[in-house]
């Protein structure tokens, strides 16, 4: 192994959304919330870029201040935009692990089992 | 100190570092979400965590928000201080540049000169020679970001309504002309008041040739730093779509390509010359026999310059960048220029 990734980490922004669909919360809860359920750490920076990005397009919306910070809750329409794209991952998750499984039985099956 | 989860933490205190990434963020970003950030950041060391990643974070964040401002208020004291900050942020290196190498040229390179042709060059002179050599690199420099910034605004008069607003766009495309004939007179003044030695003896035998590429960079970069002002306020001001400049933002993005190669290629060639002998004076001014001095010299100019241009055009290219996304409310910027009247 080189060290690098093969495959790049999931998008923030669909992190930020699946965690807010288990509720409000504000950024360091979201924060942790997401590396426990992604293993991903995401930075303040990243998290309210995201934030703003998801405010602007009226996929999430802040709720009033608690303690000096906001929680941010999800919205009709980000709920929406979160399960066209769980949807479309899905969809390649199931093909992929249907495929891979026919693969590993055959995998299994050996050298021999594929000539026969 | 009691937490919102009901523990009982220390209540940690934000390293220097981590303030100073969170102030590099807009104020309009400040407003909105630098509490919450403040907090997060609180928390984060609370909870003993490294913050050295979470500050690189912020200060990425930070150049992300200037760029692309998602969230921003649509007030008119937002864009103003977007304006602002993007003049800012395209003028001061610049000026503060061509000061320092104006005021090294004056003082330490001509005197060394005057010293004699044939004394070889001090190390605080050739210094000075490189800062002055290096102003053609920046004349050249300006003069893209002049070609890119004047004759793109200068071009759509015919889209600038008519008022107070057309009269102020004007003036601004008028300023680097103006600014170019103000320096001419400058230079002019001064070399009447202050002669110094023969420039025969001087540039080798060329006084004329020398006397106008001098007052020529002058010019040059004078009138391409006025033209940044242009790129930025005059796009505010004309009624201008976001394709109209999208081809002056292609052409800052390219110089930017362009010049940072250069100053790679040329730290990579000139890297040898500081631990060269001194150089003969006459070798330096191109009046010696000497070739390899010469063109060692103009190289290792050419890498401190590039460096500087370099950053220029990068500036050029995000104020172009900050323009266009100025362009979303022309009517916001309409309004600017009345409330700045």
């Amino acid at each position: 192994m080189n060290g690098r990734r093969l495959f790049p980490k999931p998008d923030p922004s669909l992190l930020v959304l699946s965690s807010l669909a288990g509720g409000p919360k504000h950024g360091y809860a979201l924060m942790k919330d997401v590396e426990a359920f992604a293993r991903v750490t995401l930075g303040p920076g990243t998290v309210f870029g995201c934030l703003a990005r998801l405010e602007e397009r009226g996929l999430v919306e802040a709720l009033e201040p608690e303690d000096r910070r906001h929680p941010y809750r999800l919205t009709a329409a980000g709920a929406t935009a979160l399960e066209q794209q769980l949807c479309e991952l899905e969809r390649v998750t199931s093909i992929g692990s249907k495929r891979l499984g026919a693969t590993r039985d055959h995998l299994s099956d050996g050298p021999a089992g594929a000539q026969a | 100190m009691t937490w919102p989860d009901g523990s009982k933490r220390r209540a940690a205190r934000v390293p220097v570092l981590a303030r100073c990434a969170l102030g590099a963020y807009p104020g309009w970003w400040r407003e909105r979400y630098g509490q919450d950030q403040q907090r997060f950041l609180e928390e984060l060391a609370g909870d003993d965590r490294p913050l050295r990643r979470a500050v690189m974070d912020l200060a990425v964040g930070a150049v992300r928000a200037r760029l692309r401002p998602a969230g921003m208020p649509q007030t008119v004291g937002a864009w103003r201080d977007r304006a602002r900050a993007s003049i800012a942020w395209a003028t001061v290196p610049a000026i503060v540049g061509l000061l320092l190498v104006s005021a090294i040229e004056q003082h330490s390179f001509r005197s060394s000169m005057w010293a004699g042709p044939h004394v070889p060059l001090s190390t605080g002179g050739r210094v000075a020679a490189d800062a002055m050599m290096s102003f053609q690199w920046a004349s050249i420099a300006m003069l893209v970001l002049l070609l890119a910034g004047w004759g793109l605004v200068g071009s759509l008069t015919d889209r600038v309504p008519e008022g107070g607003a057309r009269r102020r766009w004007l003036l601004l495309v008028t300023a680097p002309l103006i600014a170019a004939v103000v320096e001419i007179g400058l230079s002019i003044l001064r070399a009447s008041l202050m002669p110094g030695p023969s420039a025969a003896a001087v540039h080798g035998g060329q006084p004329l040739a020398v006397s106008v590429l001098s007052i020529a960079w002058d010019v040059v970069a004078v009138a391409g730093l006025l033209s940044v002002f242009c790129v930025v306020l005059g796009a505010r001001s004309a009624d201008l779509r976001v394709s109209d400049l999208r081809g002056g933002v292609r052409l800052a993005q390219l110089t930017a390509i362009v010049m940072l190669i250069a100053a790679v290629a040329s730290i990579a060639w000139g890297i040898g010359v500081t631990h060269q002998a001194p150089i003969p004076r006459a070798d330096l001014i191109g009046s010696g026999p000497g070739i390899h001095p010469w063109t060692g010299i103009q190289t290792s100019i050419a890498a401190e310059w590039s460096v500087v241009s370099a950053g220029l055009a990068v500036v050029s290219a995000v104020t172009a960048r900050a323009a266009l996304v100025a362009r979303r409310s022309c009517r916001m910027a309409q309004e600017l220029l009345v409330l700045g009247a």
